[in-house]
C-alpha cells in the first residue's frame, strides 16, 4: 500500500470513530484505545495536551525523524474526545516558525549579539546579586507546573523577596478572588461534565464558540441531537456564540453587576429562592472599606434591603436590559427542577469590579440552590493552558505559596519552610508586587520609587499583553539601571526590547505538566529536540539558581547548607541537573512535581503521584487513593455524592471563610467604571481574542494557515456609527484613547457586531497593538485590570 | 499533499441536507465514509494545509452543512 493510501485509510478510521462518537452523544467518557489516527511507518505517536488555551484538549502527536509531522485529536481524552479546533490541529506547526530563537543574545552597544549560555547565566546572577530585592520574575499560565514551581521556589525560598507574578494576573485573578471570598478556596466546584448535564447554559460575557470552541461544541452537539438545552448569551456584543443561542440579552458595559443584583432581588421578591439550601449552607456578606475577602456579616433582611433598589426598571437604567429579560433570567433561577450552568471567562474577570461580579454570580447560584448537582454550578474558564495548574495551584502569584497557601500567614510559611527544608523564618511575610505594580515600578526611576531593577520574563509577552503599554512597559526601556531578561521561543515584541534574550524549548520539545480549567492535571514527555541552543525554561531557572548558590547567595542553601534544588537518580546519587548535558539524566519534572505534591494536601487539592498522570489523559483534583490502591479523581467538589472530603452533609464547603462549612452570598452594589465615554471620547472600547489566534499571536501568527485566515487586527464598528462617522468597510481609521492611538481597518458586520457606541479590537496582532490604548485601572482585590471597557474615539485618517 | 480527517455535521432539515450530501459526494478532494445520523466521516486530500483550511471554510458555507470538525491533520511535508 502506498503512503498516501495508508494515510487515507487511517484518516477514515479516525474520522469514522469520531463521527460515531458524536452521533452517540458525548457523555464525558473517553473512547477505548484506538489505532494511531494517521498511521505511517516510522511515525511515533504520543499524547500531549494542546499548547494553547485553558480547555486542555489532548492531542496525539506524530513524530518522525525528530519532527512533529501529524496532529490528531485524542479519542481517549475525556475533554475533547477526538476533536480539535483550528488552533489545536495546527499546534505542531507552532514549533516551526522560521525565526525561532536559537542562541542567547545580549544587548551590547544597542544591538542584540550572540553570547554563550555560560555568559548569560553570569549576567543574570550579576543582576540578582547586585540588587536581590529588586530582582523579579514575571511568568504566565503557560509555564508548565514544574517550571512555575522552580521559579516560585527560587524567588520565595531562595531570593526571598516574593517578587514573582504571572500574566495570569491579567486574565483570571478575579475568578480566584471570587472563589476565595465565596467558598474560602480557589477553583471551580464543577467541571466540563456540567455541560453534558445542564438544562440551561448561561454565558456571562463569554464567547466560547471562538475562545473555547471544543467545549462549546459539546452543547451544540446536544442541541443537534435534540436534547432540550437552553443557551442564553448575556453579552455586550453579538458574537459567534450569539448565533447558536436561543436567547441573546445585550447589556451595557459594567451592567453585569446590576443584572446579577436584579436577579437576586426578583428571587427574593417572588419567594423563589431556595430557603432550605441557604439556611443549611450559606451566610450573607457585605464589603468593607477597604475591601477584603472576608467582608462583614449581614443578615438576610439586610441583604434583602440592600437589593431593594435593584428593581427591573433600575436594572434597565444601569444595564440596558429590558425588564422582561431580567424576569426571564430570574424565573429560570427560580425553577428548582432545572439544572443551570453559568460560564464565564475574561468578560467577568477583566473588570475593575471583577471580584464583585464573580461573587454576585456565585451568589445567584447559591441563593437559588443551583449548586452541587451535575450541570448545576457556576464555572469559570481560563484562557491559558496552565493558569490553574501553575498559577493558581503552584501559586506563582506575589502573595501566594504552593497549594493555596499565602506568605502572609505564619503557619503557611512554616509549612513551606518545612517542605523546602529552610531555616524557620526564611520566607518573607510581605507579598511582592502584583503585575501592574511590578511593571509600574520597573518603569519608574529608582529614586522615584522604582525599586524593581530587573525583570526576568518567561513564557509571555508583556510588551503586548500589559494594559497601557506606554506607561507600564515602554519607560523601562529608556531608564538607566533597568534590565529586562526574556526567555522565549520567538523574537516577540518583548524579546526585541530586552537586554538579554534566552532561547527556550517549547511544548513537546520538553517534558511538561499543566492544569486546565476543570482542575485537570495533565502530563507529557519530550518528543523532539529543541532547535539550536534553545533550552527548557525550567533548566534555565535551575541553572541560574545554581550559579547564585555557587557565588554564595545565602538564600540558595537549605538549612543543611545544601543547594535548594536536589535531584537524585534511582540509586540515590545526586544528579547535577543544572548542567544542561545532565538535565535529562533524571526526570526533573517528576522530582519537582513529587515535592510540590506535598503542598497539595493543605487545601484538599490532592494530586496523585506523577506516574498516574503518565497513564491518564489528566486527572481532576482532589485525586484520592482508594483502599485498593487506585487513584480516584473528583468531578464535583463539595458534593457528598462525589467529593471524598464532603462528608458531613449533602453539600459541605469545607474551606468556608466563616469556618462553618457555609459559602458566602455577597452583596456588592453597582458602581460606575473608572473611565466612561464622554464628549471627548464618546465610544466604549472592548478588546479580546479571535478563534484563529492565541493571545498576542506570537505562535499562531507564525502558522501560515492561521495567519492567512486572520492576518491582522481590525476595529469592529456598528454600522450606524460607521455611517455617522462617514467611514466605509475596510477604511483605515484612527482609534484613540487618552493613552495612545492606533490606525486600524474598520470591519462592519464582521465576525462580531458591537453595540452602537462601542468598538471591539482583538489583541493578537503585535504590529497593531491595542494595549497601547487600554487602561491599567484594576480591581481592588484581584488587582486584575479591565481590558473590556475604556473610553475611545475614532476619526478619519488624514491622507499623508 | 495534506491528508485531513474530518467530521461533517449535516442539518437535520430534509430540505437542505440532501443537497449538501450531494455536494460533498461530488467534490473530488473528498472521500466520504459511512454516515452516522447527521455525521459523515470525511477524508480530505489537499495540496497544502492552507488549502485544507480553505476547504473546511468552503464546506462550512455549504447550505445544509452545520459544522465541520477536524479530527486529524498530517503535515509531514511541511514540518
Amino acid at each position: 500500500m502506498e503512503r498516501r493510501d495508508f494515510l487515507k485509510a487511517t484518516a477514515m478510521a479516525a474520522a469514522t470513530a469520531a463521527a460515531a462518537q458524536l452521533a452517540r452523544g458525548r457523555d464525558g467518557q473517553a473512547q477505548p484505545a484506538a489505532a494511531p489516527p494517521l498511521g505511517e511507518d516510522g511515525v511515533r505517536w504520543d499524547k500531549a495536551p494542546c499548547r494553547f488555551c485553558g480547555t486542555g484538549c489532548h492531542v496525539q502527536v506524530g513524530v518522525k525523524a525528530g519532527k512533529v509531522v501529524s496532529i490528531a485529536g485524542d479519542q481517549r481524552a475525556e475533554v475533547n474526545q477526538g476533536l480539535l479546533c483550528v488552533k489545536g490541529y495546527h499546534v505542531g506547526l507552532a514549533l516551526y516558525g522560521k525565526d525561532r530563537l536559537t542562541q542567547p543574545l545580549l544587548r551590547q552597544n544597542g544591538k542584540l549579539s550572540p553570547i554563550s549560555w555560560e555568559r548569560a547565566l553570569d549576567v543574570i546572577a550579576d543582576r540578582a546579586l547586585a540588587d536581590p530585592a529588586g530582582f523579579a520574575i514575571y511568568g504566565s499560565g503557560q509555564w508548565t507546573i514544574p517550571e512555575g514551581y522552580a521559579a516560585q521556589k527560587l524567588i520565595k525560598g531562595g531570593l526571598r523577596n516574593n517578587q514573582i507574578d504571572p500574566n495570569a494576573r491579567l486574565c483570571m485573578a478575579s475568578a480566584v478572588t471570587g472563589f476565595l471570598s465565596t467558598y474560602g478556596v480557589d477553583e471551580p466546584a464543577g467541571c466540563y461534565d456540567d455541560l453534558d448535564h445542564c438544562d440551561v447554559l448561561l454565558m456571562w460575557g463569554n464567547n466560547p464558540a471562538e475562545m473555547h470552541p471544543v467545549l462549546f461544541s459539546r452543547v451544540v452537539d446536544r442541541k443537534l441531537r435534540g436534547d432540550k438545552i437552553l443557551l442564553v448569551d448575556l453579552t455586550t456584543r453579538r458574537t459567534r456564540t450569539s448565533g447558536f443561542c436561543d436567547r441573546t440579552i445585550f447589556f451595557s458595559p459594567q451592567g453585569d453587576l446590576a443584572i446579577a443584583n436584579g436577579i437576586a432581588h426578583l428571587l427574593l421578591e417572588a419567594g423563589t429562592w431556595d430557603r432550605e439550601f441557604v439556611a443549611a449552607f450559606c451566610n450573607f456578606r457585605q464589603r468593607t472599606d477597604p475591601p477584603t475577602l472576608d467582608g462583614k456579616a449581614m443578615t438576610l433582611d439586610e441583604y434583602r434591603a440592600s437589593l431593594a433598589s435593584y428593581t427591573p426598571e433600575r436594572v434597565q437604567e444601569l444595564s440596558g436590559v429590558a425588564p422582561e429579560d431580567l424576569r426571564f433570567l430570574a424565573e429560570l433561577f427560580g425553577r428548582r427542577e432545572l439544572r443551570i450552568t453559568s460560564l464565564w471567562c475574561m468578560g467577568m474577570n477583566q473588570h475593575t469590579r471583577g471580584t464583585a461580579i464573580n461573587d454576585l454570580v456565585h451568589g445567584v447560584h447559591l441563593l437559588s440552590g443551583h449548586f452541587g448537582k451535575p450541570g448545576d454550578a457556576p464555572t469559570s474558564l481560563t484562557g491559558q493552558p496552565s493558569a490553574c495548574g501553575t498559577v493558581r495551584e503552584v501559586g506563582t502569584l506575589a502573595h501566594a505559596l504552593p497549594g493555596g497557601l499565602v506568605v502572609a500567614k505564619p503557619e503557611h510559611r512554616k509549612e513551606a519552610e518545612a517542605i523546602w527544608n529552610l531555616p524557620a523564618g526564611s520566607i518573607n511575610a510581605k507579598p511582592g508586587y502584583h503585575t501592574v505594580e511590578m511593571w509600574k515600578r520597573f518603569s519608574t526611576p529608582k529614586d522615584q520609587g522604582g525599586d524593581i531593577s530587573t525583570i526576568w520574563v518567561q513564557v509571555t509577552n508583556p510588551a503586548r499583553s500589559l494594559p497601557n503599554v506606554p506607561a507600564l512597559f515602554e519607560p523601562s526601556r529608556r531608564l538607566d539601571g533597568k534590565f529586562l531578561i526574556v526567555s522565549d521561543v520567538y523574537p516577540t515584541a518583548t524579546a526585541l526590547a530586552a537586554d538579554l534574550v534566552l532561547p527556550s524549548a517549547m511544548w513537546v520539545e520538553k517534558n511538561g505538566m499543566v492544569g486546565n480549567s476543570e482542575r485537570r492535571t495533565q502530563q507529557w514527555f519530550k518528543m523532539v529536540p529543541p532547535p539550536g541552543q534553545a533550552r527548557d525554561d525550567c533548566w534555565q531557572t535551575l541553572a541560574v539558581a545554581r550559579r547564585l548558590f555557587e557565588r554564595g547567595a545565602p538564600g540558595l542553601k537549605d538549612k543543611d547548607g545544601k543547594f535548594l534544588f536536589q535531584f537524585r537518580d534511582a540509586k540515590g546519587a545526586e544528579v547535577p541537573a543544572w548542567q544542561w548535558e545532565r538535565y535529562y539524566d533524571v526526570n526533573v519534572d517528576e522530582q519537582l512535581f513529587e515535592e510540590y505534591r506535598r503542598f497539595s494536601r493543605f487545601k484538599h487539592k490532592d494530586l496523585a503521584p506523577y506516574g498516574e498522570y503518565v497513564k491518564a489523559r489528566g486527572l481532576r483534583w482532589p485525586v484520592v487513593q482508594q483502599p485498593d490502591g487506585s487513584w480516584r479523581e473528583t468531578r464535583f467538589r463539595f458534593s457528598r455524592s462525589d467529593d471524598p472530603y464532603a462528608k458531613k452533609a449533602e453539600v459541605q464547603f469545607y474551606h468556608s471563610v466563616t469556618k462553618d462549612d457555609r459559602a458566602l452570598i455577597w452583596f456588592h452594589p453597582w458602581e460606575a467604571p473608572p473611565e466612561q465615554p464622554d464628549a471627548e471620547y464618546p465610544l466604549w472600547l472592548c478588546t479580546g481574542r479571535v478563534l484563529e489566534h492565541w493571545h498576542t499571536g506570537t505562535m499562531t501568527m507564525r502558522i501560515p494557515q492561521l495567519r492567512r485566515a486572520m492576518p491582522q487586527a481590525y476595529c469592529e464598528l456598528h454600522r450606524d456609527d460607521a455611517r455617522a462617522l462617514g467611514v466605509a468597510q475596510g477604511e483605515v481609521v484612527v482609534l484613540e484613547t487618552r493613552r495612545g492611538r492606533l490606525e486600524l481597518p474598520v470591519w462592519i458586520d464582521g465576525r462580531g457586531q458591537p453595540a452602537r457606541g462601542s468598538v471591539f479590537v482583538p489583541f493578537f496582532d503585535e504590529s497593531l497593538a491595542i494595549n497601547l490604548l487600554t487602561l491599567e485601572a484594576h480591581d481592588p482585590l484581584s488587582k486584575q485590570p479591565d481590558y473590556k471597557k475604556c473610553a475611545a474615539r475614532i476619526r478619519k485618517r488624514v491622507a499623508p | 499533499m495534506t491528508v485531513s480527517a474530518l467530521v461533517v455535521t449535516l442539518s437535520s432539515d430534509p430540505a437542505v441536507a440532501p443537497q449538501a450530501l450531494a455536494a460533498l459526494a461530488q467534490d473530488p478532494r473528498l472521500q466520504l465514509g459511512e454516515r452516522h445520523a447527521e455525521r459523515i466521516p470525511v477524508v480530505a486530500e489537499t495540496e497544502s494545509p492552507a488549502a485544507g483550511v480553505a476547504l473546511c471554510e468552503h464546506l462550512e458555507r455549504l447550505a445544509g452543512v452545520l459544522r465541520v470538525d477536524v479530527v486529524a491533520i498530517d503535515f509531514a511535508e511541511r514540518a
